[in-house]
């Protein structure tokens, strides 16, 4: 009997042991996004334009933006990347420098935003030629996405200073985790549920494949 | 009671079902599961309008959900999230006060105005009939509320879908205990059929039924067809009929549970081998004559569906580039959210390489004797799959999108409990303990893993 109780816990462990590991090295930079997939044309600013997305809620802090742009085949212009309160004022701001790839993703260090605060999202083009930001309709399912008639706005990519493990994130993913629930439920539930299904599910199992020994041997 | 009498072990494994299954059913953001948000609409129509969902002219992307769902929708950050691996939905505790207060503004008529077309309104109503009790008692609260108690619904229904596994294998394997046990575990905590069970969805409720299905399929060609086993039979193949029409795949192995079960020369497997064969062919020829696209087309999609993609040009550029691989396989083990949510690609390799000696042990363990069994059992099997493919491919030609996934072929899982129960009941004593203690740890380990990734793609 002592041996399949073994293998048992010795596949649980193993399997701890892996899940910690990828959790400690599954490592993650982006804070969070808006408009994504960049699958659509939003916005053509001349020079001089500013497209914007927001007042929204930073659901995490974030140090830099990042926009997906096209040229139409030439450099790109220098483009401003701004956050901004509700009102207009400025929260931090940085500029990419012109000569960007057609098609590329470029992104500026705007200053360190705090989770939690209501922000506008702002590409500003300071540069002498027109340039196109990508993104998508917002409240869109996935298949229609690329609908002629949806009307996309651009996508901006919040990221955090230093990419942070999902290991790291345990905490503030249990946070997140309740939000959107039935009522009572919170941040301690997963925790509960977590601790469950890791230690209550094998010791469970345990049980019952010890009960189904002992029958097996009467 | 005598002990061999006790379903030793049962309790404890049925709890872990539901300890796994209320884990998958609060952490899976709302309306995270494949058509979970028709399949809310469809509840919420029955019990707010009293009908079921139906085309009544409105545009389908208004009249599919009441107002109040659409609300809910919006908030939660679903319809910015869902299919979308690059978006999560919405985690701010502010976002969530703004849409209680809005919800709480919202008059009674909020609810009562969805009911159009939706892309479950071709679903018989039996499991959205059962789906309306949850959604009573949670019917003071929030959608996200009735949502998430209708979800408890499915995680009772996996119980039911263990133990279908547990009474298959006690049946063919008799009352041995830690094989029943692991067969049971097989149906309770394969990820993905707790993911799906621990959902507003009708296959919450096919897969019991189709497990308790393959059960008295097996009592009625094994014992002769007792006059209650036939009628269990019947009871359950008209409710499997009744929550979805794909059932109609259990109707041939039912015909011929009643037909063996009168015929009492033994059956050979040889003839019969070559019967399924031809009956094979013979469907295959009839479909593809049938399907709208030609025979012609249907035989390059049943060839992109098998065979690897660098063995032949993807001609069909719907399909993902090798879908027995992508969408059967990967999709059976595991394709969580809207199918986004993965494991890494080394974990179906894994899961293949152990699959690969579960499938020859228990093949060497079937004899003649079990001929009559084997075609109850696949007779269902490929009419499942000849459905599928057939729809598939109708979708195809019809609409330009695929249809099959993976999780439609877990209705077979208690097969497949079955196989490793009789794998492992034909090793010896020492060899056997072993691979039971690690088939149930990696049953457990798979749940773990399942949670983590989802948690990992939703809040991370």
């Amino acid at each position: 009997m002592r041996r399949p109780l073994l293998a048992l816990a010795a596949v649980c462990a193993v399997a701890a042991a892996a899940l910690l590991v990828g959790a400690a090295s599954a490592r993650n930079e982006v804070a969070f996004t808006v408009g994504l997939p960049a699958v659509q044309q939003a916005e053509v600013l001349p020079p001089g334009a500013e497209a914007c997305r927001g007042p929204l809620e930073a659901r995490a802090s974030f140090t830099r933006l990042r926009v997906v742009t096209a040229s139409f085949g030439r450099p790109g212009p220098a483009l401003e990347l701004a956050v901004r309160a509700p009102g207009g004022r400025a929260l931090g701001r940085g500029v990419v420098p012109d000569g960007y790839d057609d098609g590329a993703q470029v992104e500026a260090d705007v200053g360190g935003i705090a989770a939690g605060r209501r922000v506008e999202l702002c590409a500003v083009n300071r540069g002498g030629d027109p340039v196109l930001l990508r993104g998508a309709p917002p409240a869109t399912l996935a298949s229609e996405l690329d609908a002629p008639d949806a009307d996309a706005g651009p996508a901006f990519v919040a990221l955090r200073a230093e990419p942070r493990s999902v290991l790291d994130q345990v905490p503030d993913m249990a946070g997140r985790a309740a939000v959107f629930k039935p009522a009572g439920v919170g941040a301690w539930t997963y925790w509960l549920m977590a601790g469950l299904v890791a230690l209550a599910v094998p010791a469970l199992l345990a049980g019952a494949l010890r009960a189904a020994y002992a029958s097996e041997r009467s | 009671m005598r002990s061999s009498d006790r379903p030793a072990g049962l309790g404890l494994l049925v709890a872990a079902v539901l300890l796994c299954g209320v884990a998958w059913a609060l952490l899976t953001p709302a309306w995270q599961v494949p058509d979970e948000d028709s399949h809310f609409a469809y509840v919420q129509s029955l019990v707010e309008r009293g009908s079921r969902p139906f085309d009544d002219g409105r545009e389908a992307g208004i009249a599919a959900k009441a107002t109040e769902q659409d609300l809910a929708e919006v908030a939660s950050g679903f319809l910015d999230s869902a299919q979308r691996i690059e978006s999560d939905p919405e985690w701010s505790p502010t976002a969530e006060a703004r849409w209680r207060a809005a919800q709480a503004r919202l008059p009674e008529a909020a609810r009562e105005d969805g009911g159009g077309a939706s892309s479950a309104r071709g679903n018989p109503p039996g499991y959205y009939l059962a789906a309306t009790l949850p959604y009573r008692v949670g019917g003071g609260g929030t959608a996200i509320d009735r949502l998430y108690a209708m979800r408890l619904l499915g995680v009772g229904l996996l119980a039911l879908f263990a133990l279908s596994g547990w009474l298959l294998a006690g049946e063919l394997l008799g009352r041995r205990r830690p094989l029943q046990l692991v067969a049971g575990a097989v149906c309770g905590l394969a990820p993905m059929a707790t993911f799906v069970s621990a959902a507003v969805t009708p296959d919450a409720l096919l897969l019991p039924l189709w497990g308790l299905t393959f059960w008295m399929l097996a009592r009625v060609v094994r014992r002769g067809g007792r006059p209650r086993d036939l009628v269990a039979l019947a009871l359950l193949v008209a409710a499997a009929l009744a929550v979805k029409p794909v059932s109609a795949a259990l109707v041939p192995g039912a015909l011929w549970a009643l037909v063996a079960s009168r015929w009492r020369r033994p059956v050979r497997a040889g003839p019969v081998a070559a019967g399924l064969v031809a009956a094979g062919l013979a469907g295959c020829v009839a479909a593809a004559l049938a399907v709208p696209g030609g025979p012609r087309r249907f035989a390059a999609y049943l060839w992109q569906f098998y065979v690897p993609e660098d063995a032949w040009t993807n001609r069909i550029v719907e399909l993902l580039p090798w879908p027995l691989r992508d969408v059967w396989w990967e999709g059976t083990i595991g394709a969580f959210g809207w199918l986004e949510v993965r494991f890494p690609a080394w974990v179906y390799v894994l899961v293949l390489a152990l699959a690969v000696p579960v499938v020859v042990l228990a093949a060497r363990r079937v004899g003649q004797r079990h001929a009559s069994l084997l075609v109850a059992f696949a007779l269902p099997a490929l009419a499942l799959v000849a459905g599928l493919h057939l729809t598939e491919e109708w979708f195809l030609v019809e609409q330009g999108e695929p249809f099959t996934q993976g999780r439609y072929l877990l209705p077979l899982l208690p097969l497949a409990g079955l196989a490793v129960a009789g794998a492992l009941g034909g090793l010896g004593a020492r060899a056997r303990g072993l691979a039971l203690g690690a088939t149930l740890g990696l049953l457990a380990a798979g749940q773990a893993a399942g949670l983590a990734v989802v948690a990992a793609r939703f809040y991370a």
